[in-house]
């Protein structure tokens, strides 16, 4: 399946939240969409999924524009995981995994979904969660599950909204590993950037909006755009076994009085918060 | 989240299974059980053989005594199955007339009203994402009262469910609106503001019954404010039943629809459900389905909240087997409240939304207590 972004954009508010961003995330491998607070990476994923319609440009899921395609057979295609997913609906893992199948049900859906189910289950490695009631898990258990949930409407493109948040660091590094080796084109917004240096084959970098950088992480991950986008200065180093970029975070910069420090992008004033260094 | 230990004989087994989870062992739930659901078809039919059961039975209930044999007797000779009342073999004149006329219709209308409020709560509690959503804590049954009320005033009571459903939905989008100034919509604010609209729409039912009754207007204004079958006719039945069957049957076959909203708006149309569409629609159906129900009855609480709640604890939240299992077990116990409304206290007669309530309460604070509501907050 071959995913494109072409000039794709829309405003909220008379804002342009998303702006022109033109990509191609690799088939079959983890992208990793990066960018500050309010940079846009809920709305773009939001356009890809098709849940927004574009004012510019268009999505493309093998050259056609996604949000033209039919809603049930976009739901077989595309699964969404938003940030912060929670129930107060007393549901079981099954039953919550059993929710992907609903794009293929017809009006009395039937138990031969099952099958789909227990293979979801199986492939989130969640299927010893099966019959446990959905609001006593942890939090790394939840988002697995929501993972089987999205594998269960059998999606050739798999989106993840901060998929690692509230989760401890055993958990974060698990779950990364497992969709980074699902071999399914995966794009996951995520604010820890040493995760994303870790598991993406290829990041996304958002700033008001816009795409100011693309490609590999070890080429794109630099001190410079991070001072750029992020407004934090820090050091680029290579991780001793994995080659990977490691990145030590110093203070954040303060905000230029030009108001021209991003040389990276349009962005003119740097975030304040260091986004990594929680 | 609550980390009660689990009962001992389970605790083995239990960290056994979970063996490569992420999560340190000794925090088992007594969630974890696998809950056992029972087969949709039988659970129906067994509902259904009670519902006929309750329905032969409380209508032999009263201060005539008349047998279940003369009941059966008198539903056949109406509906050309026996020899008519009064005829060689068949019921008395007077008995069929209390069976035909007076208890029949009241214990049908009950029925059907039970029935609807169970489905008009539980699709409103999912709609909402609101475990304590229902017709009548939204303010929707008091607003159907109001424009019942308003409509017997002016004279035309051929539009009494035209009027109930049109204060229905006004209430409804009150409630909605007001929610949401200055804020999200959330079910905190949705259930104020639904006291309000609620609150507001049972004064102006007190006015206008006020202001033009002649005669007993205290119990006219309590039957509307909480609910009384005591006015049953076949036409009520009509009302009713027509409502149940043909909103019921929309709102049946769009249960799956209705599970995609358990994760929220984006999640189901993420599963390619059109979000605003579907909750327009379903929720207009509600509102058209309560005022149907408060035409005949006024504004019975608590069926719509108290039993999606206890029906789910049986069937589980899928609404393919939560919605019909709630129509069935709304009916019987409407019945049976009504029953009881009527001839516990005879002569007497209360109003049977208090005789809901009396039972609701408790059944809700045991639904509470069970922690069934640990995901409320």
């Amino acid at each position: 399946m071959d995913l494109s972004i072409a000039g794709v954009g829309t405003r909220l508010g008379g804002r342009w939240v998303v702006d022109g961003v033109d990509a191609t995330p690799p088939a079959g491998a983890l992208t990793g969409l990066l960018g500050p607070n309010g940079a846009g990476k809920t709305t773009l994923l939001r356009l890809i999924a098709g849940l927004l319609d574009p004012e510019a440009g268009a999505v493309l899921l093998d050259d056609v524009p996604v949000h033209t395609v039919p809603r049930r057979e976009r739901a077989r295609r595309v699964a969404l995981l938003e940030q912060e997913s929670s129930s107060t609906v007393p549901l079981t893992v099954r039953e919550v995994v059993a929710l992907g199948r609903i794009p293929y049900r017809t009006l009395w859906g039937t138990d031969a979904d099952e099958a789909a189910v227990d293979r979801a289950l199986a492939a989130a490695d969640a299927a010893h969660l099966a019959d446990r009631a959905w609001s006593a898990l942890s939090g790394g258990e939840r988002q697995r599950v929501h993972i089987a949930r999205a594998l269960a409407q059998e999606p050739d493109l798999l989106l993840l909204d901060e998929p690692t948040n509230h989760l401890d660091v055993s958990a974060q590094l698990s779950l990364l590993a497992f969709v980074r080796d699902l071999g399914r084109t995966t794009v996951a917004a995520l604010h820890d950037l040493n995760l994303a240096a870790a598991y993406c084959a290829h990041v996304l970098v958002l700033a008001d909006g816009r795409l100011v950088a693309a490609g590999d992480p070890r080429e794109v991950l630099t001190a410079d755009l991070v001072r750029a986008v992020y407004g934090v200065e820090c050091v680029v180093l290579t991780h001793p076994r994995t080659g990977r970029p490691v990145i030590a975070f110093g203070d954040p910069v303060p905000a230029p009085a030009d108001g021209s420090a991003a040389d990276a992008g349009p962005r003119t004033r740097p975030s304040p918060v260091p986004e990594g260094a929680r | 989240m609550t980390t009660t230990a689990p009962p001992s004989g389970r605790s083995g087994r239990t960290r056994r299974r979970r063996a490569g989870s992420d999560r340190p062992p000794g925090a088992a739930t007594p969630a974890n059980r696998p809950p056992w659901r029972p087969p949709l078809l039988p659970t129906l039919l067994v509902g259904l053989a009670l519902l006929v059961a309750t329905v032969l039975v409380c209508v032999t209930i009263g201060p005539a005594d008349i047998a279940v044999a003369d009941v059966a007797r008198s539903i056949a000779g109406h509906l050309g199955l026996g020899p008519a009342a009064g005829a060689d073999g068949g019921v008395p004149v007077l008995i069929d007339a209390i069976v035909w006329e007076l208890r029949l219709p009241r214990v049908l209308t009950g029925a059907a009203v039970g029935a609807g409020l169970a489905l008009a709560g539980a699709v409103m509690q999912s709609l909402t994402r609101n475990p304590l959503a229902d017709p009548y804590l939204l303010g929707l049954s008091s607003g159907a009262s109001l424009g019942a009320v308003a409509v017997l005033v002016v004279g035309v009571g051929l539009l009494l469910p035209v009027a109930a459903f049109a204060g229905a939905l006004a209430a409804l989008v009150a409630t909605l609106s007001l929610a949401r100034v200055g804020g999200v919509l959330t079910p905190g604010r949705a259930v104020l503001a639904g006291l309000a609209v609620s609150q507001l729409a049972a004064a102006g039912t007190s006015f206008v019954i006020f202001w033009s009754a002649t005669g007993d207007s205290y119990r006219e204004i309590l039957n509307w404010l909480l609910g009384s079958l005591a006015g049953s006719t076949w036409q009520s039945v009509a009302i009713a039943a027509g409502a149940l069957v043909v909103v019921g049957t929309v709102l049946v076959a769009s249960a799956v629809r209705l599970d995609a909203f358990a994760f929220g708006d984006t999640a189901a149309a993420a599963l390619g459900i059109p979000v605003d569409r579907t909750r327009w629609v379903l929720m207009t159906l509600v509102a058209l389905l309560t005022g149907a129900m408060v035409a005949v009855s006024g504004s019975i609480g608590f069926v719509g909240l108290v039993l999606p709640h206890a029906v789910s604890a049986l069937t589980g939240p899928a609404h393919r087997r939560l919605l019909p299992v709630a129509a069935v077990v709304g009916a019987i116990f409407l019945v049976w409240a009504d029953t009881g409304a009527r001839t516990l206290f005879d002569p007497r007669e209360l109003p049977v939304g208090i005789v809901t309530a009396l039972i609701g309460v408790p059944v809700f604070a045991v639904l509470l207590r069970r922690g069934r509501g640990s995901a409320w907050t």
